[in-house]
């Protein structure tokens, strides 16, 4: 069962009760429990296509968004994020709980689930082929996922590449993806028929906004190769440029991305260096999407006729 | 016959594990779990040392027989500078004289 398909007074009272709403993101399942209007709404938009997980699934993280106990929350209301039990973070203002939850929900993972090693990278896919996409904030790594994802492009995850240790795939965790700042009409203009959820001002990232899944991506588990490792840079008035990246320099820098590198050791950089080995490392320098999702699909079409 | 100082040797708190390119090489640090970028020639001189410890003499000489055309002067600059650098970031270091003196 998919989340469109219980009625919003469902939604309300499985967000409100003890068991909380269990949902899968990929393969992980959160369960979330929240009063807060905003949260419900920004759930009810962008989980819409999302598979709710049965009662007998196990469940990764409990998470609660929830206002402090305070005088506070009579003059500038605050939401906290509780994971199982803990306040890991200080609070924020209310009006940016659903960006807290998808925040929250990114740490979760990326600071606990070391069977996997994890990037700091978007990642889409065609033709069962992924791109790793590392970049810094403010590269226009997201917006560009967003674009591609519009356009044919599987996502699997706009922020967390998700590494199985043994196979080197990439496991989807496809969730909604961030917008900051101009990209928000910039994805509103390139893909109208976009799902958008609410738009939230002054957060520590600026503006920011998230855009739905597709249903199908939402959906599909399955592994995917990667086969390029594609450093992404908004440059101002720049034509769409792909040049080949040093693989060695590739390697420092995935590795830099990693969130729990450390924890992997050894078997972390043999993976990572497996995966340099075996993809095509870019730099990718754009400032307009049509040209950016034309290359990128050059790429794809380029290693099926090889295959 | 080369005096203890001008030994250089690995720092062997870490382990070092190395993936080469024809671009250049990524050394990981199983000690510190940490990635860093070297050239080949720098990359070759810290597996030299990762075998045993050597002068910078013997070290040029070695690179002289691979660079014939090069002059063993020229060698030794560029192996100490480039020494000098992986000292910086801690990889390799001048052996003391009471270490090797046994003391």
């Amino acid at each position: 069962m998919i989340l469109a398909e219980i009625s919003p007074e469902a939604l309300s009272q499985r967000l409100q009760g003890e068991e909380g709403l269990r949902i899968k993101t990929g393969p992980l399942v959160f369960s979330i429990q929240t009063r807060l209007g905003s949260v419900v709404s920004g759930i009810s938009r962008l989980y819409s296509q999302y598979e709710l997980a049965n009662p007998s699934d196990f469940v990764d993280y409990y998470v609660t968004l929830k206002t402090p106990s305070s005088l506070r929350r009579w003059y500038k209301p605050q939401v906290l994020f509780d994971f199982d039990g803990r306040i890991p973070f200080k609070p924020l203002p209310l009006e940016q709980a659903f960006p807290m939850l998808e925040w929250g929900m990114n740490w979760c993972i990326a600071n606990h689930c070391h069977q996997w090693v994890i990037l700091h990278a978007a990642v889409i896919a065609k033709n069962d082929r992924a791109v790793i996409m590392p970049a810094p904030p403010g590269s226009g790594k997201s917006t560009l996922c967003a674009g591609l994802v519009g356009n044919g492009w599987r996502l699997l995850s706009d922020e967390l590449a998700i590494i199985d240790m043994d196979s080197g795939k990439i496991v989807p965790m496809p969730r909604p993806v961030g917008l900051k700042n101009q990209s928000i009409d910039v994805i509103r203009n390139f893909l109208p028929e976009a799902t958008i959820g609410p738009v939230c001002h002054d957060t520590r990232k600026g503006t920011v906004a998230h855009m739905a899944a597709s249903k199908s991506d939402s959906l599909n588990r399955d592994l995917v190769a990667p086969a390029w490792i594609v450093f992404p840079k908004y440059v101002a008035d720049s034509d769409a440029v792909l040049t080949l990246h040093p693989k060695a320099d590739a390697m420092v820098q995935v590795a830099t991305n990693a969130f729990n590198y450390n924890v992997a050791g050894l078997k972390g950089f043999n993976l990572l260096s497996r995966i340099v080995d075996e993809t095509e490392s870019y730099d990718f320098h754009y400032s307009h999407l049509e040209e950016a999702v034309e290359i990128f699909d050059q790429l794809a079409h380029q290693l099926a006729d090889k295959r | 016959m080369p005096t203890s100082s001008n030994y250089w040797k690995i720092n062997r708190a870490s382990q070092f594990h190395y993936r080469q390119w024809p671009d250049g090489v990524a050394v990981y640090l199983e000690g510190e779990g940490a990635t860093y970028l070297l050239n080949p020639f720098a990359a070759d001189l810290l597996k030299w040392l990762d075998v045993g410890r050597l002068t910078t003499q013997a070290i040029a000489e070695r690179l002289l027989t691979q660079y014939p055309d090069d002059t063993l002067e020229n060698i030794s600059t560029t192996v100490e500078e480039t020494l000098a650098e992986l000292r910086l970031r801690g990889f390799v270091f001048r052996a003391d004289t009471k270490e090797e003196s046994g003391k």
